[in-house]
Order: structure tokens, then C-alpha cells, then sequence
């Protein structure tokens, strides 16, 4: 009986095998547990898009091994996108190796890198599947064989191919736009989901590239905008304002996209959460429903009029928005104003708010192509133009007015005024 | 433990007038060690390096325990520990491997001290129990484990007790791996 159950436990590595094993393919890995916000367990998960789980190809993104970002290479963003992805990626890393075995209907990890190979892979599927459903036609979520994102798996970044000192190395997820990918790293300190296997945290990622391409990539001379923004620091007050702001609503409109692809307000707050005491004031800053979502708005930052302590947090404490600024302080008063403006509700999120902001992003991009320099106004005004007059409109407004009264009494979002 | 077993059993003979190795000489010897090693092999993203400590037993027969050229064979059963992840999501596994190895060496012997070096290669199977756990959730299972292993070891004998280091490669399951052992035992 023993023996029976055993057969069909064969390790595809220990066979040698070599043929692609292409989607629908069922892994077993670290899923959300339906029903418990937050929570996670073992279970099985279909991996649709794979093209060969053996090798970590996908049609919408490879998962790559032996992967470097060097950050010197971050310094000539000259030429076109593509060309500074080709030229960034240097190759793109190699095949992944899992170890794993087949029991007769699914994949088993055999090992704790494929476990997190198998489990970031879910995540991203789901992530690009929730931003097609929102409606997102753009380069992020697309499959074209040219267009294909890159997940580099425990890969890090190094200071330069001379001093290979790792910079940026464990315990985080992050999207670069040079290399149109992502960075899972490997687990060190953090307790609790390693964050390159949180589903939130991974959708976070994804809206960072959900954000450039639909901000920038995708508009005309949008490019060449954020090239110009990313190629030198911006030397005075205004133009480093206007790009903490940009960095910000980045990092507000990622969570966004986490809360509404999840359909879980805490989707991020409870990676940081169950991270352990090192991210505890993350943990808090980043709920949209926490003590400094609800005290947080645009004005009482910028005027720096909130309390002393969390403007001590956010980097505030001489100048408006400026180069100590902590921007993800803006991205939750983002976060929060359109969880609000949803009432508080995840699937309103999910089918009507998220919608709206890949639809109202270009006009960012547009905006900023015409020389305006960037300010909350840039996104808020076509996002409620975009949201249908009405019930929700109204409660979107009544959120923006609250947290960016300034800009709406100045008739800057006119369709709240 | 075994170490301090090991090195009980291996002082015994030290009793024996120096000559007394010479005289099993024609039917070869036997001996038993503990060995502890360490293999390092690749993973996934072919970045990170697993390093996976083992423990086990090992016995074996040689051709003879005084000077020249000798050949023999042993078996060990190695347990190993490999995981990762956090304190509330990881994976963890406990490989055993029963291993089986032929030896060819040489030796040279002043009395009770002997010096020698020797080539070694073998095969092992395997398997043992491995859990994937999430907070409260946890799934165990079985696994199955093969390894070919080539190297190379070196010995220092006193009297009956003997001391021996390895440095090898090979295949854990179709993947490249170092290994490299200390092991301390007794010759009878």
C-alpha cells in the first residue's frame, strides 16, 4: 500500500527528464487561504501561462536564475526602451533549475528556492490576470514574445561588474522599469510570507509596471519623459517635488492594484505585518484603514500640520516634499482616498476603482509630455472624470476632497470642485 | 557520540604488541568510522549555494592495514538536514542515503603510524520525510534520493584508530554537488 502511494512520487530531476512541461500545470504552493484576509496555507494551484515549468519560461514572463542588476548600468538610459532593456538585462540571467517531483496530477517542491519558484509564479499569473480583466491593454500586461517581463529569481543588485557587491539582496520584491522586471529576493531577516511569495506583495510589483507602461511607455514621448526624469537628479525644489510625488502615487496606485487584484484591504499591510518588528511601522503606515491613513492627508503634509511623529516618519520636517521625503507617506493618503471613495469595500475595488485608474494613467503621462510639472491633480482630475457620474463619483469626490482639499478648492480637480 | 565511541574502540587495540595488525593481514580487515560531511550543490535560481550537513555510520572491509598498495569497499547510511524559508513558511527535509563505495588507495607504515591516500567511488539511494509548512497549515510527504559520488580521501592511522578526510563530486539527483567529510573510526 505504502509502495503504491510512493510510485508515483518521481523526481522529474533524478530522471533526467528534459521535456517542456507546458500549462495548465498544477503545483503545489504557498496559496491564500479563501475567506481568511491575510492568511495563507499549502494548497494546489494551476499554473496557466507556463510554457515550460522545467525551465521557468512563460508567455507573459520568464522566470530567470543567475540573475544581476548592476546599478552602474542604471546611470545611460539613452535609447529606446527596448534598447535599454536589452542592454540592462545583459542576457536576461539563465534557466531556472527546480528541484521537484510529479505524484501523478501535480508538481512538488523538493526544495525550498522551487517551493518560492512555484509560489511566485502564482502570484504573478494572478496579477497579470487580474490586470487584463481590469482592462488593461498595455505592454504590462501583454504576451507578446518581444514585450515579455522577467522575474529574476533570488536575483540582487550589484554595484558594478568590477565590485560585485551585492546593494540590494534579501528580504524584498521590486520592479525596475530598465530591465522591464522584477526582482524577487531571497528571504534573510524577514519573519512571516517571504515577500517575493506574498500575493500582495507581488501585485504590488506588478503595479509598478502596470503605472510606467500605462504613464509612460505607452504614451507618446512618455519615454523619453521619464528617461529624462530618471537620467540625472532633479536639482531644484520644484522639480524634486513633483518627483517624490510621482514616486508616491506609484506606491499608492501598486497598493491600490494589491488591494483590489487580493479583493483585501490589508493585502499589503499584512506582509509588512507578519514580517516581524523590523517593518512594524510599515505595517501601520501602509493600512488604509490604520491610524495614519485616517490622519494623513495632502495638505496636512504639505503644510506640515499633522502630527510631529508621523512627519518625523514621513522624513518631514523642514521643507514640503522634499528630497528626505518619505514618499510612500503620500502613496497611502493616495491609497486610502480611493479605498474610501470604493466605501471601504474590496470588490468595488476590484471592478470599478482599479478600472478607472489604468484608464485615467495616460493622461498622467500625457500631462506630463506637455511640460506640467507633476502634483496629485494630474491623476485625481481624469480619475474621477473616468469613474461614471453618480453614487460612486460622488464618494470618490467627497475622499479627494477630504484628503486633497487644497487642490480641489484651487478648482484643480473641476469635477469634484 | 560516535565520535567519542568511535575513538573508545578505536584506542582498544593499542593494547596489542605493534605486530598484531600483520597477522589479519590475509583475510583483510574491517573498520568503522562516523563520518561527518558536507555537500554543496546548486539550486533553482542558481544563485544561492545548499549547503547540507550529514551525519551517518560507515563500515567496510579493506584488503590488508599494513603498507602498500590496498583495495576495499564500504557502506554508510548518511542522514542529512536541508531546508529553508521563515520561521512560519518553510520547507524542510531529513535525506537519508544508505551508500555504497569501492576504494583503492595506498599506504605507507612506520609501526604504529601509518600515512596513506586513497580514490574512492560509489552510489547511494535513498529518501526520507520532507514537510512544506504555513503557519498553522503543513503537508508532509515522502521523498526519493540518488547519488553518484567520486573523490578522493586521505588517512592517518595510529595503531587501530584512524582518521580519515575526503573531497569528492558527483550527482545529488541530477545535480552537480561537492562534498567533503571527516570521519574518525576504529580498524579491527
Amino acid at each position: 500500500m505504502v509502495l503504491k502511494r510512493l510510485l508515483p512520487l518521481v523526481t522529474v530531476a533524478g530522471l533526467g527528464a528534459c521535456a517542456p512541461i507546458p500549462g495548465p500545470v498544477v503545483v503545489e504552493a504557498v496559496v491564500p487561504v479563501p475567506g481568511d484576509a491575510g492568511g495563507v496555507g499549502i494548497g494546489d494551484v494551476t499554473l496557466e501561462r507556463v510554457l515550460d515549468l522545467r525551465t521557468g519560461r512563460g508567455r507573459d514572463f520568464d522566470v530567470r536564475g543567475d540573475f544581476k542588476v548592476n546599478a552602474t548600468d542604471f546611470q545611460d538610459l539613452t535609447g529606446s526602451f527596448d534598447e535599454v532593456v536589452e542592454r540592462i538585462r545583459r542576457g536576461g540571467g539563465s534557466d531556472v533549475e527546480p528541484h521537484m517531483s510529479f505524484d501523478g496530477t501535480r508538481y512538488l517542491a523538493d526544495d525550498w528556492e522551487t517551493l518560492y519558484y512555484f509560489t511566485l509564479t502564482a502570484n504573478f499569473e494572478a496579477a497579470f490576470a487580474f490586470a487584463r480583466e481590469a482592462g488593461d491593454v498595455s505592454r504590462a500586461s501583454s504576451d507578446d514574445d518581444n514585450e515579455r517581463a522577467l522575474v529574476g529569481l533570488f536575483a540582487s543588485i550589484v554595484l558594478s561588474d568590477f565590485v560585485p557587491l551585492p546593494l540590494i539582496s534579501s528580504d524584498n520584491a521590486a520592479y525596475a522599469a530598465p530591465v522591464d522586471g522584477w526582482l524577487a529576493l531571497r528571504t534573510a531577516f524577514q519573519e512571516g510570507v517571504p515577500f517575493g511569495m506574498h500575493r500582495g506583495v507581488i501585485a504590488h510589483e506588478f503595479g509598478h509596471r502596470l503605472f510606467f507602461h500605462n504613464a509612460f511607455s505607452s504614451v507618446d514621448g512618455g519615454f523619453e519623459v521619464w528617461q529624462a526624469d530618471n537620467s540625472a537628479p532633479a536639482e531644484d525644489a520644484a522639480a524634486i517635488r513633483a518627483q517624490m510625488l510621482l514616486k508616491g502615487i506609484d506606491e499608492g496606485l501598486a497598493d491600490v492594484f494589491a488591494i483590489a487584484s487580493l479583493s483585501d484591504k490589508d493585502a499589503i499591510n499584512a506582509a509588512f505585518a507578519g514580517a516581524g518588528e523590523l517593518f512594524a511601522e510599515e505595517a501601520v503606515r501602509r493600512d488604509v484603514e490604520g491610524p495614519f491613513a485616517d490622519a494623513a492627508t495632502y495638505d496636512n503634509l504639505r503644510t506640515l500640520s499633522l502630527d510631529a511623529s508621523q512627519l518625523q516618519s514621513c522624513g518631514l520636517t523642514s521643507t514640503e516634499f522634499g528630497a528626505s521625503f518619505n514618499f510612500y507617506c503620500v502613496g497611502t493618503v493616495v491609497a486610502a482616498t480611493l479605498w474610501e471613495g470604493a466605501g471601504n469595500d474590496a470588490t468595488v475595488m476590484r471592478t470599478e476603482i482599479e478600472p478607472a485608474v489604468i484608464a485615467a494613467l495616460p493622461k498622467v503621462g500625457e500631462a506630463l509630455v506637455n511640460g506640467v510639472a507633476f502634483d496629485l491633480d494630474l491623476f485625481l482630475e481624469p480619475l474621477a472624470q473616468t469613474v461614471p457620474p453618480g453614487a460612486r463619483r460622488e464618494a470618490l469626490c467627497a475622499a479627494i476632497a477630504r484628503r486633497f482639499d487644497s487642490l480641489v478648492v484651487a478648482g484643480r480637480i473641476p469635477t469634484c470642485s | 557520540m560516535l565520535l567519542s565511541l568511535a575513538l573508545l574502540v578505536a584506542l582498544a587495540p593499542d593494547a596489542s604488541p605493534p605486530e598484531a595488525p600483520a597477522s589479519v593481514d590475509d583475510r583483510g580487515h574491517v573498520f568503522v568510522e562516523a563520518p561527518l560531511a558536507l555537500s554543496a550543490q546548486g539550486t533553482a535560481s542558481r544563485v544561492e549555494t545548499v549547503l547540507t550537513p550529514w551525519a551517518g555510520l560507515r563500515a567496510g572491509w579493506l584488503s590488508h592495514d599494513d603498507g602498500g598498495v590496498f583495495f576495499g569497499g564500504d557502506g554508510a547510511i548518511l542522514a542529512g538536514l536541508e531546508g529553508g524559508g521563515t520561521a512560519q513558511v518553510a520547507l524542510s527535509k531529513l535525506p537519508l542515503l544508505l551508500e555504497g563505495r569501492g576504494l583503492v588507495g595506498m599506504r605507507h607504515r612506520v609501526g604504529l603510524f601509518a600515512v596513506g591516500g586513497y580514490g574512492y567511488g560509489g552510489v547511494g539511494v535513498g529518501g526520507g520525510p520532507l514537510l512544506v509548512s504555513a503557519f498553522d497549515d503543513s503537508r508532509a510527504r515522502v521523498f526519493g534520493t540518488w547519488a553518484t559520488r567520486v573523490g578522493a580521501g586521505g588517512e592517518l592511522a595510529f595503531g587501530g584508530a584512524r582518521l580519515r578526510i575526503e573531497l569528492g563530486t558527483g550527482l545529488r539527483d541530477a545535480r552537480f554537488e561537492l562534498h567533503g567529510a571527516v570521519a574518525a573510526g576504529a580498524a579491527f
